[in-house]
């Protein structure tokens, strides 16, 4: 039998040498994946990272910026904001940098990482995310892009909010236990050697095509006419369910019933994101754009005292909840995109004056 | 619980760790044994009876076939195990499609059926597990193995997690006696196992995960492909295939070697084989040699006449190509492979070592050929991804970018190399305090190079 190397004798020295053992190569594994991450930057972690890398560089161009998910994506058409902005004799440049299918949390992963990287160009961060949910839903299971916003700040909210989830103990321990391995699978860099690589060699540039086509829509792109079977499926649905859709906007509507447990701590969640934006630079808009009419109620309290847009009531706004502008029951068509927007930017202008003035006294 | 999976790694973790903790060897195989079913449960909980099934009749079968005096009762016993088995598989497995394909040949015939399926989930791992408990049986019966007294042990030897769902088929008269003998952790080749562990880990996640993105939609639309990508696709199918299985298989040998026990060799270098036949004694290798061991040699192996030998490995490789699942794709894949066996008994040029580079060509494309109907969802499908190889006008799939010729010439490469060099016997001389950071750093730059959507073993399926 081979002799002990430690101080130690028998059955203690294998339970010693194996801790040893173990302990030595996790600390090379973290120490090495540490090193690895650091060389390739965070925004080739994000989904849609063409778009961002193309905002971090050019974010001199642009005041405003939008984050959130698909409502804001699909909704808000930059060009037409900055349009109606300037009819009311404010000039403004704005960007859409929301994301198809994006979660709050990965929102605001992306609006700290825009704020710390281009926080100084910009005067407004303009912020739409959904709910702070900590469930993970099926598409989101398994993904690369679920791995990506689990930084260990991120992974500490996304547990806080799991714990506070009114689920059976084991069903919240069993979340806990996903959100913990996505966190690990991003801390050992799981999945990411291929963007490593291209970042390594410089091949990440965009193109002059695509920066074109990304400067022509400053972020922006419409729904309508898009072929994804997913989305043409969606519409046909939508289609066949208008009647439907309408009756349950208006039982939403008249409930009135303001926020429940789970969206409280989704607006305080956001409230304290805005904070941070405001700590770093640009002003913070909180932004829930048109629904199914669930945000219709915010005060001014639960908005922690930032400005807070919601275009998620029927009955303010009862043309965004027009089927006719609607490509589906969670976004707008084209169309509805240009009323949106056009309604947007009028909100905008007291908001954005008062930012002027506030800038102007200092 | 796939290998690959970080819950793996914690399930591991805790049985390793209980596992040698235990000073009693009658504790650590119970411990084992209730890991393994749990790990099987953690499949499906509902077909631990299965297992509990098999292995109650394999035990007491083995008993009554030592213990019966007349030669009819052993055979009886026999045969009751035998039909047990295989009628169990027989049920889960092939009831479908045979009572589907009888279906479709009476209504060829002008008769109108209605046919009783039962549209049954495959138990995971019930190829396997049935092979071993039959080796069980079998070998008792011939008289070449002593029927274990101890039901644990035998529980054990079905269900030992490593090896449970997708083998390498391990022999009763090679995992029993191990398990009669305590082993300590000090004689554990830990620094092996744990390469082996890594080199099984990037076979499967690294290359074959990733590849399987690549192939699938040309093999689910072969009519859209162009030539080269179908050529392409197929090539890096039988890369994705050996390093799924090899790479399952590595993982299976250096985690039962970390528990003390050995498994058996399952791949050998496959596709450095200069012939067919010498092919199979490299490719899942505990499955070609139960089949030549309890079924072509007892039908007479190469004993009789030419044409009973080609008839025998026919038979063979027919029942090879059924067992790996119910489908006319895996019985064309096996046929074509016992016609080719055949022909090389036959035709004197396979044998001539000058031509070896050339053998060792046609042997590889016959092989990488013969994977296409292994791979197509239809027989249709395979008939279209193999004209197409000399000639598709498709253009609707995206061209693969040549550049994966590269990892198949590369796993090509390594495929020599490795055979040649003997990594592991290297690792276990390597010093514990350089290799454990070594092998950390390993890990870490591993890790960014696994897919990161899991895909199931392929081999899982049979």
């Amino acid at each position: 039998m081979p002799s002990c190397p430690l101080p130690v004798g028998g059955h203690r020295c294998s339970w010693l040498a194996g801790l040893l053992f173990v302990v030595a190569s996790l600390a090379a594994a973290v120490a090495v994946a540490w090193l690895l991450r650091g060389t390739a930057p965070l925004d080739t972690r994000f989904p849609d990272n063409d778009r961002l890398a193309f905002l971090l560089e050019h974010a001199a161009d642009f005041d405003l910026v939008f984050v959130g998910n698909s409502r804001i994506y699909r909704g808000i058409v930059p060009a037409e904001f900055d349009a109606r902005l300037a009819e009311h004799g404010l000039s403004v440049r704005s960007f859409n940098l929301g994301m198809p299918g994006m979660r709050a949390f990965e929102a605001d992963l992306a609006v700290r990482y825009l704020v710390r990287e281009a926080g100084h160009h910009l005067k407004t961060v303009v912020i739409g995310p959904g709910d702070f949910s900590p469930k993970i839903l099926d598409w989101e299971k398994g993904t690369r892009r679920t791995t990506a916003w689990h930084t260990g700040s991120q992974t500490a909210a996304v547990l806080g909010s799991t714990w506070e989830l009114e689920l059976p103990a084991s069903e919240r321990a069993d979340l806990a236990r996903r959100h913990l391995g996505y966190f690990l699978r991003r801390e050992a860099n799981h999945g990411e050697g291929a963007r490593m690589l291209v970042s390594w060699i410089g091949d990440s540039r965009l193109t002059e095509a695509e920066e074109t086509l990304i400067r022509r829509d400053a972020g922006f792109q419409g729904l309508d006419g898009l072929t994804n079977p997913v989305i043409v499926d969606r519409r046909r649905r939508f289609e066949a369910g208008r009647a439907a859709f309408s009756r349950q906007v208006e039982r939403n509507a008249a409930r009135r019933r303001g926020f429940a447990a789970p969206v409280r701590r989704s607006l305080a969640t956001l409230v304290r994101l805005g904070q941070a934006v405001r700590s770093g630079g640009p002003e913070p808009v909180l932004l829930y754009g048109p629904g199914r009419g669930h945000y219709a109620r915010v005060t001014a309290e639960q908005a922690g005292g930032l400005p807070f847009l919601s275009f998620d009531d029927p009955s303010r706004y009862p043309e965004l909840f027009d089927p006719d502008l609607r490509f589906d029951s969670s976004h707008l068509s084209r169309a509805g995109a240009s009323v949106y927007t056009r309604l947007l930017a009028d909100a905008m202008v007291p908001v954005l004056a008062a930012q002027e003035e506030a800038a102007g006294a200092l | 619980m796939l290998f690959s999976e970080l819950r793996f790694v914690a399930f591991f973790a805790v049985v390793f760790a209980v596992h040698w903790g235990l000073r009693r060897h009658s504790l650590r195989k119970l411990w084992l044994l209730g890991a393994s079913y749990a790990f099987y449960a953690g499949w499906d909980w509902r077909f631990l009876g299965l297992i509990v099934f098999s292995t109650l009749v394999d035990f007491v079968a083995g008993k009554r076939i030592e213990a019966g005096g007349s030669p009819r009762v052993r055979r009886s016993w026999l045969i009751a195990s035998l039909t047990a088995n295989l009628g169990v598989l027989g049920l889960f497995k092939y009831w479908d499609f045979f009572v589907e394909s009888g279906a479709v040949f009476l209504e060829s015939l002008g008769l109108q059926v209605s046919v009783p399926t039962l549209s049954l989930i495959l138990p995971v791992g019930i190829s396997f597990y049935t092979f071993q408990t039959l080796s069980y049986t079998i070998d008792v019966y011939r008289g070449r193995l002593e029927a274990t007294h101890n039901p644990a042990d035998f529980a054990l030897f079905v269900a030992f997690f490593p090896q449970l769902v997708a083998g390498p088929i391990v022999r009763a008269t090679e995992f029993l006696p191990q398990l009669a003998a305590r082993t300590e952790f000090a004689r554990v080749p830990v620094r092996a196992c744990a390469t082996l562990f890594l080199i099984g880990f990037v076979k499967k996640a690294c290359v074959a995960d990733n590849i399987a993105a690549l192939v699938d939609p040309v093999f689910a639309s072969p009519e859209a492909a162009a030539t080269a990508t179908l050529w392409l696709a197929m090539c890096l199918y039988g890369v994705q295939i050996y390093c799924d299985f090899s790479g399952y298989s590595d993982m299976a040998i250096a985690i039962a070697g970390l528990l003390g026990y050995r498994l058996p060799l399952n791949f050998d270098s496959p596709y450095t084989a200069a012939s067919v036949t010498d092919f199979w004694r490299r490719w899942h290798i505990s499955l070609s040699t139960w089949f030549r061991d309890y079924l072509y040699v007892p039908l007479g192996g190469n004993r009789g006449s030419a044409a009973r030998t080609w008839l025998n490995l026919g038979l063979v490789f027919l029942l090879c190509g059924l067992w790996h699942g119910a489908s006319w794709n895996f019985i064309v894949w096996g046929l074509v492979h016992g016609v080719l066996l055949a022909v090389e008994r036959i035709v004197p040029v396979a044998r001539r070592p000058v031509l070896s580079l050339a053998r060792w060509g046609l042997t590889v494309l016959l092989v990488m050929l013969a994977w296409v109907p292994f791979r197509s969802g239809t027989l249709g499908d395979a008939w279209t991804f193999l004209c197409g190889l000399w000639s598709s006008p498709g253009t609707g799939l995206p061209a693969l970018a040549p550049g994966w010729w590269v990892l198949v010439l590369g796993v090509g490469l390594m495929h020599f190399v490795m055979a040649r060099r003997d990594v592991l016997t290297g690792a276990e001389r390597v010093p514990a305090a350089v290799f454990a950071p070594a092998y950390g750093a390993a890990v870490a730059l591993t890790l960014p190079w696994a897919a990161v959507d899991y895909q199931p073993f392929i081999y899982f399926q049979f």
